[in-house]
């Protein structure tokens, strides 16, 4: 089964690279839901993940010649994503969010003990970090990149790289024990 | 329990809860995909498109700059042949050709077709005063190459009355007058400059909006023209929602909107006098915007506790308050492009102000075609575009 699987990607990928429309909309929905939960986790809105979505999808269509099938497509749609988030982010489509005060306190939810944390929630926690704290986290804790390939990515140094972690680390220490005292003093 | 939650815990919760987290495939985000492409390949044809338009114009406004006109060479003739007739005479010669020029235009103007009021027609009058005097000028012809050959005998200059009889008289017919014009052809394209205030108005509001650019003016056939050029746009967009209720304010958004607009119009002059001309112009515009600023605000009503304490006892009232949410939205330049995005009508006037210039009044009127802008707005504009063209 898990074969015909395979044997299904292969072709789908195949007809990409004949730039065969059908295997284009077949790959897209086949993995709009897993590029789309990565571009969450990078982007700060949902709307700019869908953009993301959408540019990394161009990205694919385009270098599909450059995949290696011997490697899961999936780690390699992964990096793409990943890399048209930090450069979405660096063409800087300023987007800012102004919202009244009340909104900008973590949305209520119903009392929650940390670990029944859904995965929006922790999405929704992230997006309080400063945007290259954020990042700098999430390309280290969560992809395992070193600390010399965020550097290279974010174009950053090295230094600075391991200062946001430390940074992005305290203030999640901080948020997730607001959100704890929020939920339980209710 | 606080104490428990460290960073090594925190960071494996949110690895763990990340790596099963899957979104769902949204319907229709395949189609909307397909249109982002489309769009983007509309986008670069249009820059394209508009990259190469400039450069012609810039080309064809250069060749009309360094090449000298054919008046020029005609006029020179008729100077050297006063001169060798009697150069006492012709001091004033250019204000003769002036006031000859000024009796002369409306017999010539009676018949004609007159599309475009080129130096030309001017030419092959100037060229006659000097050799005839202006009474019996105008008799019968038919030769097109009449002027040439006035010049030519009289720049021989061997016997005036010999001369006299050599030279055939002209005689302006409306073939002769499209005759001038394709004389004066050498300069088709005639450029502008042009500034219009206006009005952009939504459903339920309108506010001010200025453009500004070049135009260029192509006859194409007889009384048609091709306008085109590139004009720069700034508009505000104010559109006001629905009410939540009637206490409370309506939602807003608004617009700010800078963009180069292309358009390719028709141009149909219906009636042409003497020194005025009246026009009617229809075509599609696209555009391609450098700056979006969206600001959206919504009202909400919430019931605000309010404790106050009465006699020692403490009362909890609840009052409707109004919250505001507003979000502002910036889009990078060159993102979205519409292609032939709306729909242009316009009336014009043309006034001459010298043989060279054109002061035009155009009353206009732009239709979206669809929605504009990465926001689908759907505004129209109208007001008056001021515009010089030479």
């Amino acid at each position: 089964m898990a074969g015909t699987k395979l044997d299904d990607l292969d072709d789908v990928i195949r007809g990409c690279l004949r730039k065969v429309e059908k295997s284009q909309e077949m790959l897209y929905k086949k993995f709009f839901g897993y590029a789309l939960s990565v571009a969450m986790i990078y982007t700060n809105q949902r709307n700019d993940a869908l953009e993301v979505v959408d540019d990394s999808f161009v990205k694919v269509f385009s270098e599909i010649g450059k995949y290696n099938p011997s490697q899961p497509f999936q780690g390699w749609l992964r990096k793409i994503v990943i890399n048209t988030s930090i450069d979405y982010f660096r063409r800087n489509q300023k987007r800012n969010l102004m919202v009244d005060a009340e909104i900008q306190h973590i949305h209520d939810h119903s009392p929650n003990a940390i670990s029944n944390l859904t995965a929006l929630d922790i999405i929704e926690l992230l997006n309080h970090l400063p945007n290259d704290h954020k990042k700098v986290f999430c390309l280290y804790e969560v992809d395992g990149f070193s600390h010399e390939e965020i550097a290279r990515q974010l174009d950053i140094s090295e230094s600075s790289s391991r200062v946001y972690l430390t940074r992005a680390k305290k203030q999640l220490r901080e948020l997730f024990l607001v959100y704890f005292n929020t939920n339980h003093e209710k | 329990m606080r104490n428990k939650v460290t960073d090594s815990e925190i960071t494996a919760l949110i690895k763990q809860t990340l790596d099963g987290y899957r979104e769902d495939y949204i319907q229709g985000s395949w189609e909307n995909f397909v249109q982002k492409k489309k769009n983007k390949s509309r986008r670069i044809v249009w820059l394209i498109s508009s990259g190469i338009a400039a450069s012609l114009m810039i080309g064809i406004l250069l060749l009309n700059l360094s090449n000298p006109v054919v008046k020029n060479d005609l006029l020179k003739n008729n100077q050297q042949v006063v001169t060798k007739e009697n150069p006492g005479s012709i001091a004033t010669k250019k204000d003769t050709v002036t006031k000859l020029m000024a009796a002369l235009i409306p017999a010539k103007r009676i018949g004609s077709s007159n599309t475009f009021r080129t130096s030309a027609e001017y030419r092959l009058i100037s060229g006659n005063e000097a050799t005839e005097p202006a009474t019996t000028l105008y008799q019968a012809t038919n030769s097109p190459g009449d002027s040439v050959k006035v010049t030519s005998n009289t720049k021989k200059g061997s016997d005036p009355a010999k001369r006299k009889t050599a030279t055939k008289p002209l005689y302006f017919s409306a073939a002769d007058d499209d005759r001038v014009v394709a004389a004066g052809s050498k300069r088709k394209v005639r450029f502008g400059i042009n500034f219009s205030p206006g009005i952009t108005a939504t459903q339920s509001a309108s506010s001010f909006n200025f453009s500004g650019g070049i135009t260029a003016d192509i006859p194409v056939y007889s009384n048609f023209q091709l306008s085109t050029g590139l004009q720069f746009e700034n508009q505000s967009i104010v559109s006001n929602g629905p009410q939540i209720s009637t206490s409370g304010p309506a939602n807003q958004s608004k617009a700010n909107l800078m963009n180069l607009d292309l358009p390719l119009n028709l141009t149909w002059r219906f009636f042409s006098g003497k020194l005025k001309c009246y026009y009617l112009s229809a075509g599609v515009s696209s555009l391609a915007y450098l700056k979006q600023d969206y600001q959206n605000t919504s009202y909400s009503q919430q019931l605000v506790a309010v404790s106050s304490l009465v006699g020692g006892h403490q009362i909890i009232s609840y009052n409707i308050v109004n919250v505001a949410s507003t979000t502002q939205n910036t889009i990078s330049p060159f993102r979205t492009f519409d292609f032939a995005g709306r729909l242009n009508f316009m009336v014009g006037l043309e006034q001459q102000l010298s043989p060279k210039l054109f002061l035009h009044f155009e009353p206009y009127l732009k239709i979206p075609v669809s929605g504009l802008a990465t926001e689908n707005l759907k505004y129209i504009s109208s007001g008056v575009t001021f515009k010089i063209s030479f």
